[in-house]
Parts: C-alpha cells; structure tokens; sequence
C-alpha cells in the first residue's frame, strides 16, 4: 500500500539537482525567476515532506532509499532551514555577481541532502556524501580570493574523510558476506540490495568491525565538526558568506552528521552501553566541548568565534547520542536540532552586523544595540538559547543529556560524572563568550573605529529569518512537549513509551518562564530606578588636564578576555593551537610536505642518476622472476 | 567489414606520409584531414564495441585478419578481442579531442604539417600495437610510437624541450633494446614470433629460464614506458616540456599503451601469468609505491604541468595495483580507471595549455583568479581535478570506489588504505591548483587582468567534450555499457592464455 508515497523519496532527490541545473541556466538579470525556482523547489518538498509524515514509522522501500520517523524528521528541518536561509539569500545573493551558482550549489545541496538522509544503499550514500562535501567547498569558495585557503582547506578534510568512508564501507560490506566471495562487477553492482546494505547491525568486534565502525565515525566528526577533524569549520564560518556559513557548517552539517552517528549508533553498528565504543563516543564528545569553548573565548573575529562554538555544540550531542538510553538520544537530537536553529540565528546576525558595520573584528564594533535594534534582539535570543539559559530551546536539550548521562550512572557506568562535568562547565563557558560577543558588538560604548552614523538595521529580507530564528528558539523552550512528541519522539521511540520515561519531572517550563520574565521586568525596573535617582552625568575622561584621546579611552570588550589568553598553562596550549599543532590538517601537509621534499630533492635531472635507478630496478625484477623458477 | 580494422595503422600511417609528400605549405589542409581521420577511427572504434557476440553475459569480440593472405604462425595477424577494442576506444578518444585541440594551439608554431605527420605516426603505432597478434610487430609498432614521441617532446626545439627528449630518448632507447632482446629470446625458445603460438608453447611446455629472464626484460622494458618507479624519472621531464596536446597525448594514452597494454597483453595472454602470485605481488608492490611516491612528488611541484605529470605516474600506480590484485573486480576497477584517467588527465593537460598560452607561464605562484578571466577553462580544469581526485558525480570517483572495494574484497586492506592515503593526497594536490591557479589573488599583469585570455574556439570545444565524458564515464558501470565495453577488456585478460587461443581459434 501507499505506493505513490514511495515516489516521494526519489524525487525529493532528483527534483532539487534538476531545478538547480535550471538555475545554472536562467540568465542572471532574471532575479524573479531565480528565486521563483527556489521557491517553487522548497514548497514541493515541504509537501513531500508531509506527504512522508503521513506513514510515520514505516519503512517504505523503494531501491535502496528507506524512510522512518528520524529520516522524516531530518528531511522536514533540512527543508525549513533551507527555506529560512533561502528568504535570506533573496536579500543578499540574488543581487550578487555570481547568484547563478549560488542557488544552483544551494538547491544540489539540498538534493544530495535528501539523497544522504534516504539512503541505505552504501554505493548511494557514497555518492550522496561526497557530492554534498563538493557543494559545500563550491558553496565556500563564492566568496571570492580570500576564502580560497578556506574552501580548500575544508574539501580537503571532508574529501579525505569521504575516501576513508570508502575504505569503511568496503570493510562494512565484507562482513556482511558471509562465506561468499564476489566476484566480478556485476556481483558487486547485483549485490545492491543484501551486502550492499547499510543497516546490517554489525557488532563493534574483530578487525573490521572495529576499523570500520572508527572510519564511519570519523567521517560522522567531520560532516559535523567533532575533534579531531573539526578544524574546517571555524574557517569556513569566518570566511564563507554568512548564508553559506549559517545553512552549511551552522544547521545543514550538524543535521546530516548527527544523522549518520545515530544510524551509526542504532542501525548500521549495534553495540551495548558498556562497550568501548561509548567510552571512545564520550571522550571525543566531552573533548569537544571543552576544547572548542576554550578557543572560542580568545576569538576575535565574530563569526570565527561562532564557529568554534559549532564545534563545540556538537560535543553535546555526540554525549547525548553515546549514552543510547531513550532520554539521552532524545537529547543529541534535541540538541542538534536547537543547536541549528540558534547556530544560523547567530551566524545570520553577525552577518548583519558585518554588512551594517563592515567589518566583523570584534574590536571594531560596539555600541550597535540601538542601531540595529532587530538583529541585537535576536542575537540576544540565540545567544542565551546556545548557552543553555532557561527557559529557551538550549536549555532543555542540554537538561536531557544531562539527565542521559546520569541514567547511564544508575546503569552501572563509572565516567559519567566526567562527562557531565565536562558538560556543564562548557555551558558556563559558552555564557561567558557570549556575553564577550553582545558587551563587544551592542552594549560597549559605541565604537570610534569605525563610521556609525552610516549603520542602519539590515533590510527585512535578512532580519525575518533571524526573528523567525529567535522566535523558536523561545516556542521550543517553553512548549518543549511540542517538538520532543512531534519530531523526536517518532525517532527515538514509539511515543507512548516516550511520554512514559517522564522527561521532565519536577521542571514546570511555564512556571519558570514566568519568573523568569519577572525578574527581568524587576531588574530592568531597579536599572531605571537606581538610574534615575542617581545624578548621572557624561563627560569625557580627562588626563593631565586635556581630553583623552577617544581612541585610548575605547574598551573593546574583547580586552576583559584578554586573561585567558594570558594564563600561565593556557598561553602555551594557545600558542602551540595557533602554530597548527591541534590541526590534523596541518599536521598531514607538513609531514607529507616534508617526505615530498625528501623525494623531490633525489630528482637532480642528471641522467645517469636516472638510468641507475632503472638498472636497480631491472636486477629487482631479474632477481624476482629468476627466482620464481 | 572485417577488413576494416586495418584502417587503423594504415590510415594515419598513410597520412602522416601523404601530410610531408604535399602538405608542407598549407598546414590547415593537415589540419582539417587529422581531425577527420580520427573522428573515422574513433567512430570505428565505437563500431566495434557493438559488433561482437553476447556470450556469458558480455560482448565476445574477436576478429582475427590475417595480414597480406599468410596464414599464422607465417604472416603476421591482426587479431582484435575486448581489451583491444576497449583500448582502442581509449587512444582514438583521446586523439580525436587532442588533434581538434592543436587547430588552435599549434598556430604559434612554425611547420605545424611535421606535428600532424608525426602525431599521427604516434597514432598508428599506438593502434598497430592494440591491433597486432604478433610479438615482433607489437615491437615495431611500440618503436614507431617511441620515436614520433622522442621528436614530439622536442618540438619547441628550446633547450629545456631538448634536454628532457634527450633523457627521453636515452632511457627509452633502453628499455626498447631490452624489450627487443626479450622478444628475440622469446623466438629462439618457442620458434615463433606470433602471441597465439608463443602462448601456445608455454602452456604446453611451461616456462623455463630462459623464458622467465625474457619476461623480466619485457616487464623492465614496459614499466619503464610506463613511467612506474624507480623507472619513471623521464617522465617528469619529457611530458612537461612538450607542447600540450603531446603532453596530453603522452600522460593519456602513451603511457598506457606502451606501457601498462602491453604489460598485461603479454603477462597475462602471452606468458600465462595471470594467476601468478609472484607477478601479481610485484604488480602490487610496484603499483603501491608508485601511487604513494608520484601523488608525494606532485604534492611539491609548483609547475602546473610537472605536477600533472606526476600525477600520471601516481594514477598508473593505482591501475597497476588494481591489475595486481588479480580478482575479476581488481581488473575491471583498474581497466576502468585506465580509462577515466586517459580522460581526465588529457583534459588536465589541454587545460595547462589553454592556461600557459593566456598567461605564459606555468608556475602556479603566478596565476590567480583564473576563474574568472577564462571560465571554459576554469569550468573544464574544475571538472578534471575533480575527476582525478575521486569526487562524485565525476568518473574517477567510481574507479576509486571499485579499487578500494576490490582491495578490501581481494583480502589486501593494506593496498586499500594505500589507495586512500593517495587519493587524500590527490586530492590535496588539486586543491593547490584550483586554489592558486583558478580561486585565488590574481598576480598577474594589469593588462592580463584586463583582457580576455579565454581559449579560442576548437580548444573549448576540445576541452569541453572531454569534461562531457568525465560525467558520461561514469555510466560505464551501468549494466548495458559495462557488458559491451569494461566487462570484455576484463574478462579477455583473466582468462590468461587459453582465453587468448580460444579467441584466436588456435586450440
């Protein structure tokens, strides 16, 4: 039954790469059109997305495309983050000189996106994936010059991890043929539906299993920005446009990589609570978050600053994955799904704040919030949802980890209060960044660096997408039963048995929400009480008698940082991080630079070293082929 | 029909001769009669893959001419089965979109009919080797090749081209004389100079010693036409300095064709040797180092053209090690690489010449913001290097899923993680070029900056047929066109020496 259904998967897929194939075509002058396709592209698969809902926990076959309650879930965001980033493209890339690309990348992106989230065949995820990492360096690159070192950078780390997938998924494939041989290429092709099979539950043991279950992994980390191979997505964030910085690294990455470790974790692997592999899970999840918050305090630039927090975030989830009970599960995804919709709320604005200002370096801005009143509220919003203040999204999903990982205490586990440590002292942190980030850009005293009688709030185009942003990040925290039963519950459990786990047992969000809205209509009453009491009066600071210059009297709110970066143990690590010795990208091109040059150097262009070279190997080959006799 | 493969040999053959006799005057005469003789070959060559027979579910090809009326083991024959026709396809592909290419290119060149006269001796030896079912022909037609490429490479008659046909030459000339010494062994052990009857001899009599030294010079001989390390230092030298369609040519079928057709013809059919853990371990471990070592040099190059270079011996490593695994699938993943990378790489090259006649230079730390100034070129360039670099939707992306997969498969995870350390490495190396020749600041002059350094015409064209097949290849593994073309070329070589003879009809 429902066959038509079936048809929705496949063209889900195909329909975004062919209407991006037309935006390659339309002429450029034709804004209309462009942005008509998009439209038109994102309307179709909202329906196909609903359409799929209506069939919620079933598996529909069709080829080697398979679509459940999670898959759903992550196709209806990927959708409507799409569709949020798109308003925004059409107030700042359709005028753009080359718009053409761009909505062609967008709209492949969100097809292979489809492709990747539908997927169990592994030759088709295969292609899926490494596509999507080719529109995600393409996409980077339309920034022009100076995001080249960027673009290059993150195809290489997404590329290289898509290569060792092929090698993972070669080791997946051979366990699952068991006994058999295959032999030819159309025994490959022909075994599509069994070996060729994604979800095969294979344990975590013997060589293979362990190598691949580590390859697969590691290519979840890169799509999503986990040590070790996170390095590219601070980059990406400071140098790709904002719309590029906010759809890829910010929500779209975190979705298809968070995505493909829970199938990981669930279908693809099968493994207990206490095996190894949840150990390894957590390390890497809780090294994340710490590592990345740490860097992301000494940031100057602000969306290099949001970039690390992308990473960071991702800890999180990966925790609330590892501890594969239903409430932590429940969490990660939570987590992934707030994480997006803050991340691009925060990338979006700092795109604002670039384009009023013209500059992103955090020294530069201040004084902002009256100018861009839209764009501060928002980032407001975001910022405090990201770093876990009640009653916003943040808050809830890390509520779950949190309680995720306890329950995996009371199972018998022993690190988890590493863990959750690990956790909580992350949050505080990212509350102390950000709060850098808003005193820096809109409280501090307004900035002499730069002109700010020229900044204006940006245009609708790009302030509805942050205030539709914003405005989940409150709805999700405070009616949080909404979008746990609706989208998560399907993925995780059967919703009987989630709404049975209790998620929330003494945490009333109305309650708190109320009092929380109280103090702060008190506290703004005491500001403006004490303010008008109080005799204030401004003047400039005065030194020796003369007016101190306005621009040694200007504190940037990035100086009050300045301590951590000047820590005695912190400093080191600091220096060593900007050196590249964290970087797997930079400690694979310095030692394969550094052999290549070994190699390079023994070609001196004289011939007789040449032809020795030669007759060395021709008395290799005599002596292996005389031997043979 | 069945005499229509010789056209293969005689027809550049007789023009190349006809082209000094009378064209020395009107070069565009040349022009006009290259491109049209290998659009003929090349869409015989397309002919051919259809006109076989299905037989266990692929096309069995095999025609077998005896030349001039002599009967084998007499005369010499002409003897065609799915290796052949698949690599036919290959070189008069590649040819085709190389010789439109020069239309524009050789313009800066004085006596242009000499390159077309001798491109197209380059042409008809690389086709009479395919085509030949005789050792001492296959030697001849190999020389043929050799030498119209020794006075291709030199063509600028500049010193550096001079210097690097000069190494050439010296080092080619070697593993001629060594291939030629083993064909003469060959002959005093088996009294025959036909592939059939040689095989033939083997199979009853088994091999000896002194047919094992003959195929260790054969094997020395063809890697180094090859360019696999430690014999590939040529390499490096001559395939830059020619002019760009020759290194196209040179890095996207020579190689191949002296180098790793032969190689296998007479490994696999010739000397039987196809089940041989020794020779397939060699192949292995010369296949491995070469990927590693020639993707690491390429790494370090800052010339656009020695890092193409390079590269090419890199992507023979990977279809040696391929071949070396010696399962079906190791084959055919390494025939069809063979193939995606005579596309790619020969769009790469033709892509350096677009870049060096607009910019006049090759090193990459001089160009910059290429993208913009020529898009066909950047677009094209794009595609290659993503090609090369095993990106999905482009061809070599599959060929690199297939040999990992046939690694694992074949039980050598080691050659499998070696193939992946060396498409990182590709990778990494093609994003150096799209970065600082395409993406990057421009250093370029004011001037250049300014003006339209897009290629002419027949160039695009050129380079945008062969980005159309770094799309199209990838239907190569759909059923219908892998049994007509990848299938055959596989299953011709691993059914070794009795396969051959079968073919042949001698029993």
């Amino acid at each position: 039954m429902l066959n038509q259904l079936d048809l929705i998967m496949p063209l889900a897929i195909v329909l975004p790469l062919f209407t991006g194939i037309l935006a390659v075509i339309v002429p450029s002058r034709l804004k209309v059109i462009k942005e008509l396709i998009v439209v038109v592209t994102l309307v179709s698969l909202l329906i196909g997305a609903v359409g799929l809902a209506i069939a919620p926990n079933q598996e529909l076959l069709w080829g080697g495309l398979r679509s459940d309650g999670l898959a759903v879930f992550i196709f209806f965001f990927t959708v409507f983050f799409a569709a949020v980033n798109a308003i925004y493209a059409f107030g700042t890339e359709s005028e753009a000189e080359r718009s053409n690309e761009f909505f062609a990348y967008f709209l492949w992106t969100i097809g292979a996106a489809a492709g990747v989230i539908f997927s169990t065949n592994m030759i088709l995820f295969l292609s899926f994936w490494g596509f999507l990492g080719l529109t995600l360096y393409l996409m980077i690159g339309l920034a022009g010059p100076s995001a080249s070192a960027a673009a290059k950078k993150t195809m290489l780390i997404t590329g290289g991890a898509d290569a060792f997938l092929i090698l993972g998924l070669a080791m997946l494939f051979l366990l699952n043929l068991p006994g058999e041989s295959v032999d030819g290429l159309a025994a490959l092709m022909s075994n599509a539906g069994s070996a060729m099979d994604l979800w095969s539950q294979q344990p975590v043991s013997g060589t293979y299993g362990v190598l691949a279950f580590l390859l697969l992994s590691l290519t979840a980390f890169s799509k999503a920005g986990a040590l070790p191979l996170h390095t590219w997505v601070p980059d990406a964030g400071e140098k790709a446009k904002p719309t590029t910085a906010a759809f890829l690294p910010g929500s779209l990455d975190k979705l298809l990589g968070i995505y493909f470790l829970y199938r990981i974790c669930t279908e693809i692997f099968s493994f207990s609570a206490s095996s190894w592999a949840v150990i390894y899970l957590m390390a890497i999840g809780a090294l994340t978050i710490i590592s990345a918050v740490m860097l992301a305090l000494v940031q100057h630039n602000i969306r290099r600053l949001l970039g690390y927090h992308a990473v960071s975030q991702v800890g999180y989830m990966v925790l609330g994955l590892a501890t594969l009970n239903p409430i932590g599960m429940a969490g990660g995804l939570f987590h992934m799904l707030n994480n997006a919709i803050y991340k691009s709320a925060l990338f979006l604005c700092a795109g604002n704040v670039e384009d009023a200002a013209g500059t992103g370096e955090l020294e530069k801005l201040g004084g902002l919030g009256k100018l861009m009143p839209l764009t501060s509220i928002s980032m407001l919003i975001a910022a405090l949802a990201i770093s876990g203040i009640p009653p916003l999204n943040g808050f809830v999903s890390k509520w779950l980890v949190y309680r995720g990982l306890i329950e995996t205490g009371e199972a018998g586990g022993a690190l988890w209060i590493i863990w959750l440590l690990a956790a909580m002292f992350g949050s505080a942190l990212t509350l102390a960044s950000f709060i850098k980030v808003m005193h820096s850009v809109f409280w501090s005293t307004p900035s002499t660096r730069i002109n700010l009688e020229k900044i204006r709030e940006v245009n609708y185009f790009r302030t509805l997408p942050v205030l539709i942003l914003a405005g989940i990040c409150i709805v999700f925290g405070v009616a949080y039963t909404y979008p746990l039963y609706t989208f998560i519950a399907p993925a995780v459990a059967t919703l009987e048995e989630f709404v049975a786990l209790n998620l929330f047992a003494a945490w009333n969000a109305a309650v708190a929400a109320a009092l929380l809205v109280l103090a702060v209509v008190a506290g703004i009453f005491l500001y403006w009480l004490f303010d008008s009491l109080k005799d204030l009066r401004r003047v400039p600071t005065w030194v020796g008698g003369s007016v101190h210059d306005p621009e040694r009297a200007y504190f940037p709110g990035t100086e009050f940082y300045r301590t951590i970066d000047e820590m005695p143990l912190l400093n080191k690590i600091f220096s060593l991080q900007k050196k590249g010795y964290f970087d797997v990208y930079e400690l694979f091109s310095g030692l394969s630079l550094s052999i290549a040059s070994y190699f390079s150097n023994s070609h001196t262009g004289v011939l007789t070293t040449y032809v020795t070279w030669a007759l060395v190997g021709l008395i290799i080959y005599l002596f292996v082929f005389m031997g043979m006799w | 029909m069945t005499n229509l493969p010789v056209l293969f040999v005689a027809l550049p053959l007789a023009m190349g001769f006809l082209y000094i006799l009378l064209l020395k005057q009107r070069p565009y005469v040349a022009e006009i009669v290259s491109v049209a003789v290998t659009l003929v070959l090349l869409l015989l060559a397309l002919s051919l893959a259809g006109a076989g027979t299905f037989q266990d579910g692929y096309l069995v090809t095999s025609f077998n001419l005896p030349v001039g009326g002599w009967d084998i083991p007499l005369g010499i024959n002409i003897f065609l089965d799915g290796l052949t026709v698949f690599m036919l396809i290959v070189v008069n592909l590649v040819s085709f979109a190389v010789i439109l290419y020069s239309v524009n290119y050789l313009q800066r060149y004085t006596s242009r009919t000499y390159f077309y006269s001798l491109i197209l001796f380059m042409l008809a030896g690389m086709n009479g080797m395919l085509i030949t079912g005789d050792l001492f022909n296959l030697f001849v037609f190999l020389e043929l090749a050799s030498v119209s490429s020794y006075i291709l490479v030199s063509f600028g008659v500049e010193a550096e081209e001079l210097e690097a046909a000069f190494k050439y030459l010296v080092m080619g000339a070697i593993a001629s004389a060594l291939i030629l010494l083993a064909v003469i062994l060959v002959y005093l052990v088996t009294g025959t100079l036909n592939m059939a009857y040689a095989a033939q001899f083997i199979q009853e009599q088994g091999m000896n010693r002194a047919l094992y030294f003959a195929f260790a010079l054969f094997m020395m001989g063809f890697s180094l036409k090859a360019a696999l390390i430690p014999f590939h230092a040529w390499l490096p030298d001559a395939h830059p300095s020619a002019p760009a369609p020759i290194s196209a040519m040179l890095s996207g079928v020579v190689i191949k064709v002296l180098g790793v057709y032969a190689m296998l013809r007479v490994g696999f059919n010739v000397f039987d040797l196809g089940a041989d853990p020794v020779f397939l371990n060699l192949l292995l471990v010369i296949g491995g180092i070469s990927m590693i070592i020639g993707v690491l040099l390429a790494l370090y190059q800052w010339d656009i053209k020695r890092l193409f270079a390079y590269h090419s011996i890199s992507q023979m490593g990977y279809v040696i090690m391929a071949v070396g695994l010696g399962t079906s699938l190791g084959i055919a993943a390494g025939l069809f690489h063979l193939f995606n990378h005579a596309i790619f790489k020969s769009l790469l090259f033709l892509n350096s010449g677009a870049i060096e006649a607009a910019t006049g230079t090759r090193s990459l730390k001089k160009m910059g913001g290429l993208a913009k100034l020529m898009p066909v070129t950047g677009v094209t360039s794009m595609v290659g290097s993503l090609s090369i670099s095993g990106v999905p939707p482009f061809n070599g992306f599959w060929s690199k899923v297939l040999i990992i997969f046939a690694a694992v498969l074949a039980g050598r995870p080691v050659y499998a993680l070696l193939a992946v350390i060396g498409s990182i490495l590709t990778l990494a190396s093609f994003m150096k070029v799209q970065r600082y020749a395409f993406w990057g600041k421009s250093h370029l002059s004011e001037k250049k900056q300014n003006s339209n350094l897009e290629a002419p015409l027949f160039m695009k064209v050129s380079m945008l047929f062969l980005a159309i097949f770094c799309i199209f290849l990838s239907f190569l593994i759909v059923p219908v066109l892998r049994e007509m073309i990848l299938t055959p070329a596989g299953e011709d070589l691993i059914r070794g020496a009795s396969g051959y003879l079968a073919r042949v009809g001698i029993l």
